[in-house]
C-alpha cells in the first residue's frame, strides 16, 4: 500500500480555492466558483493518481558483487512497468551503497528502462540488496505516494580503501636471531639451496629445476633460504568502533581494516601469505591462509564489537604462529589496548623471532563508543612497544592513510 | 552500515531554469490571462495590445539573459512597479464606484505581469508568473457577465494543468540526477504511440474533471458581504422629458384609448401605469437584464390597488423624490420604506446590468431599502416602487439593498389575533363596482372555513391551481365583461395577470387587504456565471398580502410558489444542477422512454438504481474479461510460474531477460531453499523447456510430477 | 516430425562428434575452451569464424588443429600489405604446351583455409573473400569455381592499435559468423601450454577424428534441429535491437540474425538437444553480433564496446515464455 506524502502543492491549491472561494461570496461571482472548483479538483486528482502511477512497478538493481571504498560503482536500475496503462514520472530511490535516485518521465505499458547511476562507495562492508523506493507525484505534483519495492537480491561487498605501501620493514629482509630465524621477504638470488618444491604462481621459470620435473611430472622449482615467503599474520582489534563525523568519512575500525588490507594486499603482491584473524562474536577463529579476494572480503564483513578485546586475541593468535611470520596489529587506542595489557604477548612473539608492527589508530578526532586511552598512555604505549622492538604506525583520521604507512615507524609525537 | 555521500536531496538551490518548454507554456499562459482581462473590458484597448507586444519581447529577452545578474534590468522593472502602483493609487481615488476600481486594479495586475515577464531567471519565477496569470482569471471571471468566459477558461485551466505537471517531471528530473536511460520495448507488443498518451491525458483530465465538479456542486453560496460599494455605472443619460415621477415606457403609446392593442414583443406593456387584463401579446425571449443576487427573488416593478373590473391602476398613490445620502456603503438614496414588517427581515444585496432598454423603473426586490444608481435623486410611490429619471439604456449598472422579510407558515399564521389597521383595510379591499355576486359567493365558499389568514390564502392559491390553467394564447374577452369574473367561471384559463387578478379579487372579497404587484420573475441562473438572466418573457404579476403583525408578503398562484424559507438547502446549487440536467434529459430522451418511465410511477428512483447497477456489474465483467482473455497458463508452464512466484515472494524474483536455466542457476547460488529442492527445480525447468521449445512434448506423467514439485515448493520447511 | 526418434539420434552422434573434435584439438591448445568449442559450433554452422588478440596466443594452432581434426586439407595464408587478390583465389596461367589458359587454384581452395593477420592487408584484398565466405565460391575471370565442401574460413586479427592494420570493411566483418576472442592463458593453462611443448609440438601427432564428408553430414543434422517461433522472434528482436542503442551507429543486419539462429542450432545439437532454448541465442550473442555492430564512440577497437552493448541488449530484452505471448 503506498504512503502518501503532501507536497507544498497540496497546501497552496486548497489555499488558493479558499481564497476564490471567498473573494468569489463577497463579490458574488460565479466563475470564481468554477475556477476554485478547478483547483480544488486538481488536488483532489493530485492525491488520489500518484497511488496508481506508483502500482505494479517493478525494479531489478544490478550492482557489482564487489567495489572499492572509494570507487565510483555503477549501479543499474531496470525498472519495469508490466501494467496495461503507463506510469509517469517515476522516481526511484536506492540507498544501495550510497543514496541515489533515477528519474523516469514515461514508462509505457510493458517498457522496460534502464537507469545508470553511480555511486561513490564511502564505506567498506557488506551492503545487502533491500529494497527501493518507487515514488511518483504525477501528474500534478500534489502527493508523492511511495512504495516500497523489492530489488532483487544480490548483495555487493566494499572491500575496505587499499592505499600503495611503500616497502615496509615488515616485508624486507632483516636477521633476526631466534628459533624461528626470520627470513628475509624479498623475492630475489639466494645462494643456500634449501630444496625443491612445487611451482607457485609468480615463480620464475628460470628457477625450473628441469630433472625434478622430468620425474615429478610436473613443475618444479629449486627454492633457496633467502626465497622462503613469510607468512603475515593481521590482527584487527574489533573491540570497540568510533562513529564518524563531518569531516571524516571512516570510522576508527574502517581505518584499522584498510590499514591491514593495504599491507596484507603489498604482502601478497610480494609473494608472501596472508593470514586474517578478528574477534567475531565473542572468540577468535584460528588466522586463516587467504588470497586476495577472501582477505578483502573478510576485512569488509568486520564489525565491532567484536566481544574479544585485543590482549585476549593476541594470545589466541600468538600461539598459532609457527614457523616464520610476521604479525601486524591494527588497533585503535582503546582503554584494554594498555601497554600493560599487551607488552607481554607481544614481547613473547618478538623473543620467537616473529616481526611485529603495529598501525594505531587514534580515535579521538572521531566519536569513540568506548573509553581511549588518554593521550599519555598512548605515548605511553607506543614507546614501549617500540622498544620491544615493534614497528609502529600511528595513524590519525585527518592525515593521509598512505602518507601515515610510508612515514618512518616512530614514536608518536603528543 | 554503509553510506555514502547523498545525493542532492530536498530542497535544491535552483539555478536558471533552461527549459525552453516550460517558459513557452507560462509564455501562453500569460497572455491568455491578459486575453481574458482584455475581452472582459477590465483594461483599455492600448494597454491590452502593449501587454501582447511586449510580454512575448520580455520572455524571449528573460530567457536569452536568464543566467545573468541582470542588476540593471530589476531596477529598471522595480521603478516601472513603483510607477504603476503610483497611478493605480492616483486612479482608484478619483473612482466612483466599485466597478471602476475594479478596472483601474485590473491594469495594475497586467502591468505587474507584463513587467515581471522580462525577468524570469528561474523556475520560481516562471510559477510566480502562473501565480499572476490566475489572479487576472480571477479578475476577469469576477467581471464576466455571461458564459463566454468559458472560452478563457477552459484552455487556461488545460495550460495551468500542464504547467503542474511540467514543472514537476521538471523537479524529478533534477532530483534524479544524470543517470543515463535506455529503453526497450516489450518484444512482440505492438505500441501505439499516440494512443497511450492521449489516454493517460484525458484520464487525468477526467479525474479533475470529475473532481472539480462534485466540488462546484459541494460548493455553498453564501449571500456575501460586500464590504466595498455596489456597483453602479452608466453609459448614456437618457433623461425623462418632466419627470415627475411617472413611469414612462418607451415601448408602449400613452396610455388612456378604451381600444385593445394587441402587442408584439415590444416590451412588456404592464410597465406604466396602468395594466389592463384585455390585452393579448406574446413576449420575446430576448435578454432584458442581468441580475447577481445571492437568492432568487421576485425583481418588483410596480403595484397596483384598484381594480375596476378590467384594469389596474393606482390613482391615489403619493409620490416622493428622495435624493442621494450616505446610506451603508457610499452615496445611495434611501428609500422610505412604507409599511415597516413587523417580523424579522434579512437583507438582500443585488446588481442590475442592463442589457436591453427599459422603462424608467427601478426593479428591485420588495422591499428596497437603499439604491445605488447613477442619478442625483429618485421618485418613490406610495408602494415603494422606485422610478429613475432617465430611461435605462443597455449597460447600465445598479445596486440595490432589499429587506426581505423572514416568513414561515408558522409565524405567519401565529400572527393571528393582531387587529388590522384600518386604512390598509379600507384601501386594499376596493372591488370593482359590477364585480358579479358569484365571485364573492366562490371567494366565501373557498377561504371561509379557513382558520386564519395564511390558510386562507392558501386555500385560494390551492383552488386556483387546481380549478384553472395557466395558458398563453387565449381569446379575447367578451366586451363589458368583468375580466375576473369571465377567467374564473366561463373560461378557466389564462395568464399570470389573470391568475393574479383573480386572486386578489378573491382574497378582498373575503376582506384580506391584497394588492397587484407586476415585476419580473427571477429569470434563469446561469450556473456558471451565477447571474440570473431575466428574459422579456419572465414578466411576471403576483400578489402581495398584508398579514397582520407582518406585513405585506408576496403570493405568486401561478407558480404555486411556496414562501421561501432559506435552509440549508438554498445554499447549494446542486439541485439546479440535477434539474438541468433533467430538462437537458428530458429534452434528449424520446417520449416511448418517458412513457415506459412514467408507467413506472413512483419507484422510477428504484428503478434508475438498479439499471446502473446492472450497467457496472456488466462493465466489470468485461473488464475482468478482457484480462481474463489471456488464459491462464497450463501444464508445465504452470509449473514453472508457480515456481518463480514463490521465490519472487522470497525476495529473488525473475527479471524478464533471463532464461529458466539462468534463473535456476541464480536461484541455485542465492537462495537455500532452492538448494534444498534442487532436484525439484531442476525438473520444473527442464520439462517446462521441453514443453515450450521442443517439437515433442513431455510425456503427460512428467508435466504432472512437475506440477508437484512446484505445488510442494512453499510448503517446504525453509532456513529463511 | 517424421523421423523424429533418427533425427535424435543423428545429433546426439553430433554431440559426440563435437566432443571429440574439442577433446583432439585441447590436445594441441589449451586454455580457451571457449574458443575451440566457438570454432567447432563456427565449422557445424557453416560459417567463418574471425579469432581476436594479441599475437602469440595459439591462434593459428587453432586452425590447424581443426583442419587436422576432421581430415581436411589446410592452407595458411600470412596476410601481408602487398597481398594481391589473385594470390588468394588463383590465376589462370597460359599453358605454352597445350595452349591454352589453365586455372591454378589459389590457397582458398581448401577444407580449412586460415587468413593470419586478416587486417594487415588492403581492403581490396580483403574483398576477394568475400564471395567464397559467403557463397562457397570463387569467380576467377568470368568463371566460377566452387570451394571444396566443407569449407571453413578462419581469420585472426591483431588488435587495431597495432602498427599497419587496416580496419576490416562492414560488409566482411558481416561475413564472419561468429567473432571470438583468445586471450592469456591463466595459471593451469599457462603451465600446461609450456608443459605440452617442451619435447616436441603436439600438432605433429595429432590425428583426425573426422572425416569430411562426416562434417557434411553433421552441418545438415544441424539444419534439423527444431527453432520453435519464438526462439526466432527473440533473435530477431536482439537484432532489431542492436539498431536502436544508443551507442551503435549501424546495428546488426538481417544476415546477423540467420546466423545467430544456426549458431544456436549448433550448440543445441552440441549439447545433445534437438531443439533450441533461449539460452543457446543469448549465450552465442555476444560472439555472434558484437563484431558486427559499428559504434559511434570511438574508432572501433576490437569488439569491445559491441560486446559491451550486447551484454546490455540480453539484460533488458525479456524472453520469450508463455505461450499466450509475454
Amino acid at each position: 500500500m503506498p504512503r502518501i506524502r503532501l507536497r507544498r502543492r497540496a497546501a497552496t491549491l486548497p489555499v488558493g480555492a479558499l481564497l476564490l472561494f471567498l473573494v468569489g461570496t463577497n463579490v458574488q461571482a460565479g466563475w470564481l466558483f468554477v475556477l476554485s472548483s478547478l483547483l480544488l479538483g486538481a488536488t483532489v486528482a493530485g492525491v488520489v493518481l500518484p497511488p496508481l502511477m506508483v502500482r505494479r512497478v517493478r525494479v531489478i538493481r544490478r550492482a557489482p558483487a564487489e567495489a572499492f571504498v572509494g570507487e565510483r560503482v555503477g549501479v543499474d536500475l531496470v525498472v519495469e512497468n508490466p501494467a496495461r496503462r503507463p506510469r509517469l514520472s517515476v522516481a526511484v530511490r536506492d540507498p544501495h551503497v550510497a543514496p541515489a535516485a533515477a528519474f523516469v518521465p514515461w514508462l509505457g505499458a510493458g517498457d522496460t528502462v534502464t537507469a545508470s547511476t553511480i555511486r561513490l562507495a564511502a564505506r567498506r562492508g557488506v551492503v545487502e540488496g533491500g529494497p527501493v523506493v518507487v515514488a511518483s507525484s504525477a501528474p500534478f505534483g500534489v502527493a508523492e505516494a511511495r512504495s516500497s519495492v523489492p530489488a532483487g537480491g544480490g548483495r555487493t561487498v566494499i572491500f575496505p580503501r587499499v592505499v600503495p605501501v611503500a616497502a615496509l620493514p615488515l616485508l624486507e629482509p632483516g636477521v633476526r636471531g631466534g628459533e624461528d630465524a626470520v627470513p628475509s621477504h624479498a623475492r630475489g638470488e639466494g645462494y643456500d639451496f634449501l630444496g625443491v618444491r612445487e611451482y607457485r604462481r609468480g615463480d620464475s621459470l628460470r628457477r625450473v629445476h628441469w630433472p625434478s620435473t622430468a620425474r615429478h611430472g610436473s613443475l618444479v622449482v629449486r627454492e633457496f633460504e633467502q626465497d622462503r615467503p613469510a607468512r603475515l599474520v593481521a590482527l584487527v582489534d574489533t573491540w570497540a568502533d568510533a562513529g564518524r563525523t563531518d569531516g571524516h568519512a571512516e570510522t576508527a575500525l574502517d581505518l584499522c581494516c584498510a590499514a591491514a588490507a593495504s599491507i596484507a594486499l603489498a604482502a601478497l603482491g610480494a609473494g608472501h601469505g596472508v593470514a586474517l584473524a578478528a574477534g567475531r562474536r565473542g572468540e577468535v577463529a584460528p588466522p586463516a591462509e587467504m588470497e586476495r579476494r577472501d582477505a578483502l572480503a573478510f576485512l569488509a564483513e568486520l564489525e565491532a564489537p567484536g566481544g574479544v578485546s585485543l590482549a585476549v586475541a593476541l594470545e589466541a593468535v600468538g600461539g598459532a604462529i609457527q614457523g616464520p611470520a610476521a604479525l601486524l596489529l591494527a588497533f585503535a587506542s582503546w582503554r584494554p589496548n594498555s601497554a600493560r595489557a599487551l607488552l607481554p604477548a607481544v614481547g613473547r612473539l618478538t623473543a620467537r623471532g616473529v616481526r611485529v608492527a603495529a598501525a594505531v589508530v587514534d580515535p579521538a578526532s572521531l566519536r569513540p563508543e568506548a573509553a581511549v586511552l588518554s593521550a599519555r598512555e598512548l605515548r605511553e604505549l607506543v614507546s614501549e612497544l617500540a622498544t620491544e622492538g615493534v614497528d609502529v604506525y600511528p595513524i590519525r583520521p585527518e592525515e593521509d592513510l598512505a602518507a601515515c604507512l610510508a612515514g618512518e615507524p616512530s614514536v608518536v609525537a603528543g | 552500515m554503509p553510506g555514502g555521500r547523498a545525493v542532492r536531496r530536498g530542497r535544491v538551490r535552483q539555478g536558471p531554469e533552461d527549459s525552453r518548454v516550460l517558459r513557452v507554456l507560462v509564455l501562453a499562459i500569460t497572455l491568455l490571462s491578459v486575453g481574458a482581462v482584455a475581452a472582459v473590458g477590465a483594461v483599455d484597448l492600448p494597454t491590452a495590445a502593449a501587454s501582447f507586444l511586449l510580454v512575448p519581447a520580455g520572455s524571449w529577452l528573460a530567457y536569452r539573459r536568464r543566467g545573468k545578474a541582470n542588476t540593471g534590468l530589476k531596477a529598471v522593472i522595480a521603478l516601472g512597479l513603483v510607477a504603476a502602483l503610483g497611478a493605480f493609487v492616483a486612479r482608484v481615488q478619483q473612482a466612483q464606484s466599485v466597478d471602476e476600481a475594479r478596472h483601474t486594479l485590473g491594469s495594475l495586475f497586467v502591468w505587474v505581469q507584463v513587467l515581471h515577464a522580462f525577468d524570469l531567471p528561474r523556475r520560481r519565477d516562471l510559477a510566480f508568473s502562473v501565480l499572476a496569470g490566475v489572479a487576472l482569471v480571477a479578475e476577469a471571471g469576477s467581471l464576466s457577465l455571461d458564459a463566454t468566459f468559458g472560452l478563457f477558461l477552459l484552455p487556461f485551466a488545460v495550460l495551468c494543468g500542464l504547467w503542474l505537471y511540467l514543472s514537476d517531471r521538471a523537479r524529478g528530473r533534477d532530483e534524479g540526477g544524470a543517470g543515463r536511460l535506455v529503453r526497450s520495448r516489450h518484444a512482440g507488443r505492438r505500441v501505439r504511440r499516440i494512443a497511450a498518451p492521449a489516454r493517460t491525458v484525458a484520464g487525468a483530465l477526467a479525474a479533475v474533471a470529475v473532481a472539480g465538479a462534485a466540488a462546484f456542486l459541494a460548493t455553498p453560496r453564501f449571500p456575501g458581504t460586500l464590504v466595498i460599494a455596489p456597483p453602479f455605472s452608466l453609459v448614456s443619460r437618457v433623461a425623462v422629458p418632466g419627470f415627475s415621477g411617472g413611469v414612462v415606457n418607451p415601448d408602449v403609446p400613452s396610455s388612456g384609448s378604451g381600444s385593445v392593442e394587441a402587442v408584439r414583443g415590444v416590451g412588456y406593456p404592464g410597465f406604466g401605469s396602468e395594466v389592463d387584463l384585455r390585452v393579448r401579446g406574446v413576449l420575446s425571449d430576448r435578454l432584458v437584464m442581468r441580475v447577481r443576487s445571492p437568492e432568487a427573488a421576485f425583481w418588483r416593478g410596480q403595484a397596483y390597488d384598484t381594480f375596476d373590473g378590467t384594469t389596474w391602476t393606482a390613482p391615489g398613490s403619493e409620490i416622493v423624490k428622495v435624493g442621494k445620502q450616505f446610506g451603508e456603503y457610499g452615496q445611495a438614496v434611501l428609500v422610505p420604506i412604507t409599511d415597516p414588517p413587523g417580523l424579522g427581515t434579512r437583507t438582500l444585496v443585488q446588481t442590475f446590468y442592463v442589457e436591453r432598454r427599459q422603462p424608467n423603473i427601478v426593479f428591485a426586490a420588495f422591499q428596497p431599502r437603499e439604491v445605488y444608481f447613477p442619478a442625483d435623486f429618485l421618485a418613490v410611490d406610495g408602494f415603494g416602487s422606485v422610478r429613475s429619471p432617465i430611461i435605462l439604456e443597455p449597460e447600465t449598472v445598479y445596486s440595490v439593498v432589499s429587506e426581505v422579510p423572514v416568513t414561515t407558515p408558522g409565524l405567519l399564521r401565529s400572527s393571528e389575533g393582531v387587529p388590522w389597521p384600518e386604512e390598509i383595510v379600507s384601501r386594499y379591499t376596493q372591488l370593482p363596482a359590477g364585480l358579479p355576486a358569484r365571485v364573492v359567493e366562490l371567494a366565501h365558499r373557498i377561504a371561509d372555513q379557513e382558520p386564519t389568514v395564511y390558510d386562507k390564502v392558501m386555500a385560494v392559491q390551492r383552488w386556483l391551481r387546481e380549478n384553472t390553467r395557466y395558458r398563453l394564447d387565449i381569446p379575447p374577452d367578451p366586451p363589458g365583461a368583468d375580466a375576473v369574473d369571465h377567467f374564473l367561471f366561463e373560461r378557466r384559463e389564462g395568464y399570470c395577470e389573470h391568475i393574479a387578478s383573480a386572486m386578489a379579487v378573491l382574497l378582498r372579497a373575503v376582506g384580506i387587504p391584497t394588492r397587484f404587484a407586476v415585476g419580473f420573475d427571477a429569470g434563469d441562473r446561469n450556473l456558471l456565471t451565477g447571474y440570473f438572466e431575466v428574459r422579456e418573457s419572465d414578466a411576471h404579476s403576483w400578489v402581495e398580502v398584508f398579514h397582520p403583525g407582518v406585513g405585506w408578503v408576496e403570493y405568486d398562484p401561478t407558480h404555486e410558489v411556496p414562501i421561501a424559507d432559506p435552509g440549508a438547502g438554498s445554499r447549494f446549487i446542486a439541485p439546479e444542477v440535477f434539474a438541468a440536467i433533467g430538462r437537458w434529459l428530458s429534452g434528449v430522451i424520446p417520449d416511448p422512454v418517458k412513457a415506459a418511465v412514467g408507467a413506472l410511477g413512483s419507484a422510477w428512483p428504484w428503478a434508475a438504481v438498479a439499471t446502473v447497477i446492472a450497467a457496472g456489474m456488466w462493465l466489470l465483467r468485461r473488464r475482468g474479461g478482457r484480462r481474463a482473455r489471456r488464459p491462464p497458463p497450463v501444464g508445465a508452464e504452470a509449473a514453472f510460474e508457480a515456481m518463480c512466484r514463490t521465490f519472487e515472494r522470497r525476495g529473488s524474483p525473475r527479471p524478464a531477460s533471463r532464461t529458466p536455466s539462468e534463473h535456476l542457476d541464480a536461484l541455485l547460488a542465492s537462495d537455500p531453499l532452492a538448494r534444498e529442492a534442487s532436484a525439484d527445480l531442476e525438473r520444473i525447468v527442464r520439462t517446462f523447456e521441453r514443453e515450450r521449445f521442443s517439437p515433442r512434448p513431455p510425456a503427460e506423467e512428467e508435466v504432472e510430477a512437475a506440477l508437484a514439485a512446484a505445488a510442494g515448493l512453499p510448503s517446504r520447511p525453509s532456513t529463511r | 516430425m517424421h523421423g523424429g526418434m533418427e533425427g535424435l539420434q543423428r545429433l546426439s552422434e553430433t554431440a559426440g562428434a563435437v566432443e571429440r573434435i574439442v577433446a583432439n584439438v585441447e590436445r594441441v591448445i589449451s586454455g580457451g575452451d571457449s574458443a575451440v568449442r566457438s570454432a567447432v559450433l563456427c565449422l557445424l554452422s557453416e560459417g567463418n569464424l574471425l579469432l581476436e588478440g594479441v599475437p602469440g596466443v595459439g591462434k593459428t594452432m587453432l586452425g590447424r588443429a581443426v583442419a587436422r581434426s576432421i581430415g581436411g586439407t589446410f592452407h595458411r595464408i600470412q596476410a601481408t600489405p602487398d597481398l594481391l587478390p589473385s594470390d588468394l583465389t588463383g590465376i589462370s596461367v597460359y599453358d605454352q604446351d597445350r595452349k591454352r589458359f589453365e586455372f591454378v587454384p589459389g590457397p582458398i581452395f581448401a577444407n580449412v583455409v586460415l587468413v593470419d593477420e586478416i587486417n594487415r592487408t588492403t581492403p581490396r584484398t580483403q574483398s576477394a573473400l568475400l564471395e567464397p565466405m559467403e557463397e562457397r565460391q570463387a569467380t576467377v575471370e568470368g568463371v566460377t569455381h566452387r570451394l571444396p565442401d566443407p569449407f571453413f574460413l578462419v581469420a585472426t586479427e591483431n588488435p587495431v592499435e597495432h602498427h599497419g592494420t587496416y580496419p576490416l570493411p562492414e560488409g566482411q566483418l558481416d561475413r564472419f559468423t561468429m567473432a571470438v576472442r583468445v586471450g592469456y592463458p591463466e595459471g593451469e593453462e599457462a603451465r600446461e601450454v609450456v608443459t605440452r611443448q617442451l619435447r616436441r609440438h603436439p600438432i605433429e601427432d595429432l590425428e583426425p577424428v573426422l572425416e569430411p564428408a562426416d562434417v557434411t553430414r553433421h552441418q545438415h543434422a544441424v539444419r534439423a534441429v527444431h527453432v520453435d517461433g519464438a526462439v526466432v522472434d527473440y533473435a530477431l528482436g536482439l537484432v532489431v535491437a542492436t539498431r536502436s542503442h544508443p551507442d551503435v551507429s549501424l546495428g546488426a543486419s538481417p544476415r546477423a540474425a540467420v546466423a545467430l539462429t544456426r549458431c544456436a542450432q549448433a550448440l543445441a545439437a552440441a549439447s545433445g538437444r534437438d531443439f533450441v532454448l533461449p539460452d543457446d541465442v543469448k549465450s552465442l550473442a555476444p560472439d555472434v553480433l558484437a563484431h558486427r555492430l559499428l559504434v559511434r564512440s570511438r574508432p572501433r577497437s576490437g569488439s569491445e564496446v559491441g560486446r559491451r552493448v550486447v551484454g546490455e541488449l540480453l539484460e533488458q530484452l525479456p524472453v520469450p515464455l508463455s505461450v499466450a505471448g509475454s
